[in-house]
């Protein structure tokens, strides 16, 4: 049982951050891998505003998403915009993403340095529930804030007409812009959720663990699986495949080494790569 | 003055020239078609028009006004829209999802044009709230085409509506688009089933290896032989 509730709270984690990273990945075309350092720079930001500053942790965390969207704007702006507009494919813009992951995560070593760092709350008592199952209020808050905000986003993507426009220019780019939809806008909306989506897995799995410059790339992987898993450009599909592999990893480490558990998200990866590669909810092969 | 012209268009993919000097132009209230074997550039042709590609030289005009060069999102804000023939649905988005997005440069209330889309195709209401993915072929289309209608375009691009449809439900999209056609939106359309496609249009192109074979009414060209025996199976 609590291998269960160690599932859950993974689960949420991976699936708050994997709703950023599908969009991301749809809408742009390609994987990208800069997303580990977006994860570890709204971690490292709100760690900032909160034991530095000292600002309340809400607020703190507030200010980081809100950093994080200029952060990757900026980004979009400096690189794959320019590359967008003359038609590098996706192979390219991997690779981009892939130095952008390197620069982003040496930066946050060069400004907060390498040590292990955390949040400096007061240590509470883990709650006991019934079968013996601990958990500790910041697991708690992590699961009721993935919901609400999975919940808000959910709200953002079926209600407004930019959320629309974000859905439809992820199904069909090209109609998109025979639509008059301003993808360019779109993309900007879209680097702006991820950096709410990443911001907070980020500052969650902190909460529950502790900070490290390379927590980003570690759940990178688990969170490529959730995404493929749930089909890529599907929101809901990566709340979903975020759950299963949360829960996939922290069960499997009831009977094989803790240290096995990337490896099953890659098996689920790579089974449904195998099986089904538009995922579970997707349509056709 | 017409109200769509493309003159002496070239144009192409890459550095393959698939266009060599293409003319076409639609009236007001028009219904105009361009038949010709595959790979005659009719696809081509439309894109060219909706600046999906660019035009390598020639002009595209529009009302009098010169538009070659616009982007698409530039194009559908003049009052011309286009369906293409391939992927032309928001496949997870609900019916009512793809028409909004139809109107989304629309800032007033359309409420009227998404009745008349629902009017027009009845089969669509019961599906209003489905993901257009999970949809039959022919209502896709329906979707596609009531899309393009949301912003009351005064002249419709169709790029082979009735490609993969059975024959009746093809015969029944040709009818709906005579009915958009009577309601005075002009309309340029690309289509396989080109000896249905003319009787409904008042005029035709005949395109062959990028270039204008033959033009004239719609029943000139279904009663010219040569017409009939190369471009109409006969």
């Amino acid at each position: 049982m609590q291998l269960l509730a160690n599932g859950i709270i993974m689960g949420a984690i991976i699936s708050v951050g994997a709703v950023g990273l599908t969009l991301v990945s749809r809408i742009l075309h390609f994987f990208y891998f800069g997303y580990a350092g977006m994860l570890v720079f709204g971690a490292y930001f709100t760690l900032t505003f909160f034991n530095f500053v000292e600002l309340p942790l809400v607020v703190s965390l507030l200010l980081s998403i809100g950093l994080l969207a200029a952060l990757a704007i900026a980004i979009d702006r400096l690189t794959f915009k320019s590359l967008r507009s003359r038609g590098t494919g996706p192979f390219g813009m991997m690779v981009v993403g892939i130095g952008l992951e390197l620069l982003l995560r040496s930066s946050v070593r060069l400004i907060w340095g390498s040590d292990v760092m955390r949040f400096e709350l007061p240590i509470k008592r883990a709650l006991v529930f019934p079968f013996d199952v601990r958990i500790t209020t910041n697991q708690l808050i992590i699961i009721g804030a993935s919901l609400l905000l999975m919940y808000l986003l959910h709200l953002f993507l079926d209600m407004t007409k930019i959320g629309k426009a974000m859905r439809a220019t992820a199904d069909n780019i090209e109609l998109a812009k025979v639509k008059g939809i301003d993808t360019e806008k779109v993309i900007m909306w879209t680097w702006g959720l991820a950096a709410i989506s990443a911001g907070a897995a980020g500052f969650f799995l902190a909460l529950d663990t502790r900070l490290v410059p390379i927590m980003g790339w570690k759940l990178l992987l688990p969170l490529f699986a959730a995404v493929i898993l749930g089909g890529v450009g599907n929101p809901y599909g990566a709340v979903v495949g975020g759950m299963v592999i949360g829960l996939s990893q922290e069960i499997s480490a009831g009977f094989m080494a803790p240290s096995y558990k990337p490896a099953v998200a890659f098996v689920i990866m790579t089974l449904t790569l195998l099986v089904k590669p538009s995922g579970l909810f997707g349509r056709g092969g | 003055m017409p109200l769509l012209e493309a003159k002496d268009v070239v144009s192409g993919y890459g550095k393959v020239e698939i266009l060599h000097d293409v003319s076409v132009h639609v009236d007001e209230e028009e219904m105009v078609s361009i038949i010709g074997p595959n790979g005659s550039g009719k696809s081509t042709l439309m894109k060219t028009i909706f600046g999906l590609l660019n035009a390598w030289e020639g002009e595209v005009n529009f009302e009098g006004r010169d538009i070659t060069g616009f982007k698409p999102n530039e194009i559908v804000r003049e009052g011309l829209c286009y369906v293409p023939q391939e992927s032309n649905i928001f496949p997870t988005l609900t019916v009512e999802e793809n028409l909004d997005m139809g109107a989304f440069i629309r800032t007033d209330d359309y409420s009227e044009e998404l009745q008349n889309v629902y009017e027009l195709f009845p089969a669509l209401t019961k599906k209003k709230d489905q993901q257009v993915g999970n949809l039959s072929g022919g209502q896709q289309q329906m979707v596609a085409m009531g899309s393009a209608l949301m912003l009351n375009p005064s002249i419709l691009l169709l790029d082979e509506p009735t490609a993969g449809l059975a024959p009746n439900l093809a015969q029944m999209i040709l009818e709906r688009i005579k009915d958009i056609n009577d309601t005075g939106v002009a309309i340029l359309i690309v289509e396989q089933n080109a000896r249905e496609a003319l009787k409904l249009s008042n005029r035709g192109y005949v395109l062959a290896m990028g270039k204008n074979k033959f033009t004239g009414k719609s029943d000139d060209l279904l009663d010219n032989e040569e017409v009939g025996k190369l471009y109409l199976g006969g």
